[in-house]
């Protein structure tokens, strides 16, 4: 058994010092967590165009702990990366982590999540206030032709350290106060992109404001704590039907995108997982092959699908794929 | 011979949270009114009821003088295992409707938690190595398999039919009832057993426990299973509250059950505290200030700070409470 076990670990070491077949580029690849579909069609994105590219991808994962991916971006610099796709769990923390690429030579891009403190080579990200203000801006709009008024809306936010969330907070909160009495938030609930937090969160905003007439969640994410907390509550109804609450979201996933086809979404502001994957890559392989970008900043446009044009736009929102 | 009196700041140690938790209820109280509500106070039971399970758990390991940190992985592990079994049973469209497919659910992820918490009492009882090193593993391990296994994938558990909200009797929430049950039965375990009392004696002081011949290995080793198992059992109900088992379910939640437990007055020392009404009073002050923050729509930044605080107040409490010598 022994002399067996010993083949095996033996077999095992030999086989670990096999080279592998290199690919053309090496690519590092830091990623906070996987825990949305959005950042789930945005990583294999990124895999299906290295496969294309013949790149290889040296990934971690951060788990949502900052100094984690500080130490793993280390890691990443030691492993001789000289390109690492940064998806910051902090937009404050990485700052350092660039700075440590930037001195050891290694290029930065940052995917999907900015660093507005920090110099990386590239970023790729959606506008996401201007997106969310766009998405209010056809809320209101539309209120007003239809001559109703939002009177007790909650707004859920993200993390308040991604800059993602406080943006589209901030795009939100700008568009509601440049047309006063359509939309009055009488909750604000922070959820940490965590699912229970904003369970908890909504259900205590329902016990204080019973009337609740419109949810505005920052990610399709947070659809399930949505629908728990209105059946509860006895409002998880159609658009059109009795105790009907409205709800706009963001992100464009299968999640998002399911609800706004099943009549329980007015608006879904979409940024592209693919498309921002994608991107990424490219970006990597020019900075590879000693090609500079033009502009540091790449801008998802983003597609803002709604109750008004969700025929014709929705075949362009990534998460449409999914939906049964 | 008279009782020595208490000083106000031995009162204030000994009842402290117990005082914040009266003053917070009067505060909100008079600031909404439907704070003291009926239905406000039967829904934070229902908010609290997983974590006062995980609590429950998390106090045997606790008395004992350990730690378990993968609380919250364990949680996560056991909800997507058994979100898997429902995605499999349901495959041909069937809705998760009957009482035992329920029972069958909270079973799986029970059992799936006392195996990881057997795993970690191993180690930690037979192997001797550091509680605090084990379960970071573990935590680890736990997470990653899950994601493993969901491919990573949130799993919608309320499309399913499995969902908590809509299950009550008398206008109170199932999961009130089931932390009840196991608040009674635990605390009668931790009290009138003799495992409870050798727990406890282990806890203060191991090898005079050993001396007398208690079987710390062995009791040590329940009390990580315990832990396991409940924290399994927590994490569907986590799933069927909120209605699905994102990867980040549960993340970091041995944070809130911890200072819960020491908020309860079970301290990280060993050997002190009791489930009742320890493992109520924890969870519930910190759901009851950030529900009564929400209702008087405090800025969501306010949130984080008085929670950093609460904990701080638990640690520091139990570090002056604490007469002992510093393991």
């Amino acid at each position: 058994m022994k002399k067996l076990f010993s083949l095996l670990l033996a077999l095992a070491l030999v086989l670990t010092m096999v080279p592998a077949m290199a690919a053309t580029y090496k690519v590092g690849l830091s990623m906070d967590d996987l825990n949305t579909e959005f950042w789930m069609g945005n990583y294999k994105a990124m895999h299906e165009k290295a496969a294309e590219l013949d790149v290889e991808i040296v990934e971690v994962i951060a788990g949502g702990d900052a100094n984690k991916q500080n130490e793993q971006i280390a890691d990443l610099i030691a492993q001789g990366c000289k390109v690492i796709i940064i998806a910051a769990v902090d937009s404050a923390s990485i700052i350092s982590a660039i700075e440590e690429c930037a001195d050891a030579g290694v290029k930065t891009i940052m995917d999907n999540r900015s660093c507005p403190d920090g110099n990386p080579d590239a970023t790729v990200v959606a506008d996401n206030e201007q997106m969310a203000y766009d998405e209010m801006t056809w809320l209101i709009d539309y209120a007003q032709r239809q001559g109703i008024t939002f009177d007790n809306a909650v707004m859920l936010i993200g993390d308040l350290g991604d800059e993602n969330a406080v943006q589209r907070y901030n795009g939100f909160s700008k568009a509601i106060a440049e047309t006063p009495g359509v939309v009055n938030v009488c909750v604000e609930v922070p959820t940490e992109w965590d699912q229970q937090v904003a369970l908890a969160g909504l259900q205590n905003a329902l016990q204080s404001n019973p009337d609740i007439d419109l949810i505005i969640t920052p990610s399709d994410f947070l659809w399930t704590p949505i629908q728990s907390a209105l059946e509860q509550a006895g409002k998880w109804a159609k658009i059109g039907e009795e105790n009907h609450v409205a709800v706009i979201s963001f992100d464009g996933d299968v999640n998002g995108m399911q609800m706004m086809k099943d009549g329980y979404n007015w608006a879904n502001a979409a940024q592209g997982a693919i498309e921002e994957g994608y991107m990424c890559i490219e970006i990597a392989v020019d900075f590879l092959n000693g090609v500079e970008v033009a502009e540091s900043e790449m801008i998802d446009p983003g597609i803002v699908c709604n109750l008004e044009n969700f025929e014709e736009v929705r075949e362009s929102v990534w998460g449409w794929a999914g939906v049964k | 011979m008279g009782k020595a009196r208490r000083s106000p700041l031995e009162f204030a140690l000994k009842y402290g949270v117990y005082t914040i938790f009266v003053v917070i209820v009067i505060i909100f109280g008079l600031s909404n009114k439907n704070f003291l509500s009926t239905s406000n106070i039967l829904l934070l039971l229902e908010q609290s009821a997983p974590i006062m399970i995980g609590v429950i758990g998390m106090t045997f390991v606790m008395m004992d003088g350990g730690i378990d940190i993968s609380a919250g992985s364990n949680m996560y592990l056991s909800a997507a295992v058994s979100a898997l079994l429902m995605t499999r049973m349901t495959a041909d469209g069937s809705l998760i409707t009957s009482a035992w497919q329920y029972i069958l659910f909270m079973l799986v992820s029970l059992c799936v938690g006392a195996l990881i918490g057997f795993f970690n009492g191993l180690m930690i009882s037979r192997f001797r190595i550091v509680p605090f090193i084990v379960t970071l593993i573990t935590t680890s391990i736990a997470r990653g398999l899950g994601m493993f296994f969901t491919d990573m994938k949130l799993i919608i558990v309320n499309n399913m039919g499995f969902k908590f909200n809509d299950k009550s009797f008398l206008g109170i929430s199932l999961l009130v009832y089931i932390a009840v049950a196991l608040l009674i039965l635990f605390h009668c375990v931790l009290r009138y057993t003799t495992y409870g009392c050798q727990l406890k004696a282990q806890g203060n002081n191991h090898e005079a426990a050993q001396k007398l011949g208690i079987n710390i290995t062995r009791n040590t080793l329940i009390s990580y299973v315990l832990c396991g198992a409940l924290c399994g059992l927590a994490g569907i109900m986590l799933a069927g509250q909120s209605g699905g088992v994102p990867t980040s379910l549960a993340e970091g939640y041995e944070f809130i059950i911890i200072p819960s437990a020491v908020l309860g007055g079970i301290s990280l020392f060993g050997g002190k505290g009791s489930i009742l009404p320890g493992c109520i009073i924890g969870n519930l002050l910190i759901n009851t200030i950030v529900n009564g923050l929400t209702m008087m729509s405090a800025n969501p930044y306010v949130y984080t700070i008085v929670r950093g605080v609460i904990i701080f107040i638990a640690v520091m409490v139990d570090s002056l409470n604490y007469k002992g010598e510093i393991r």
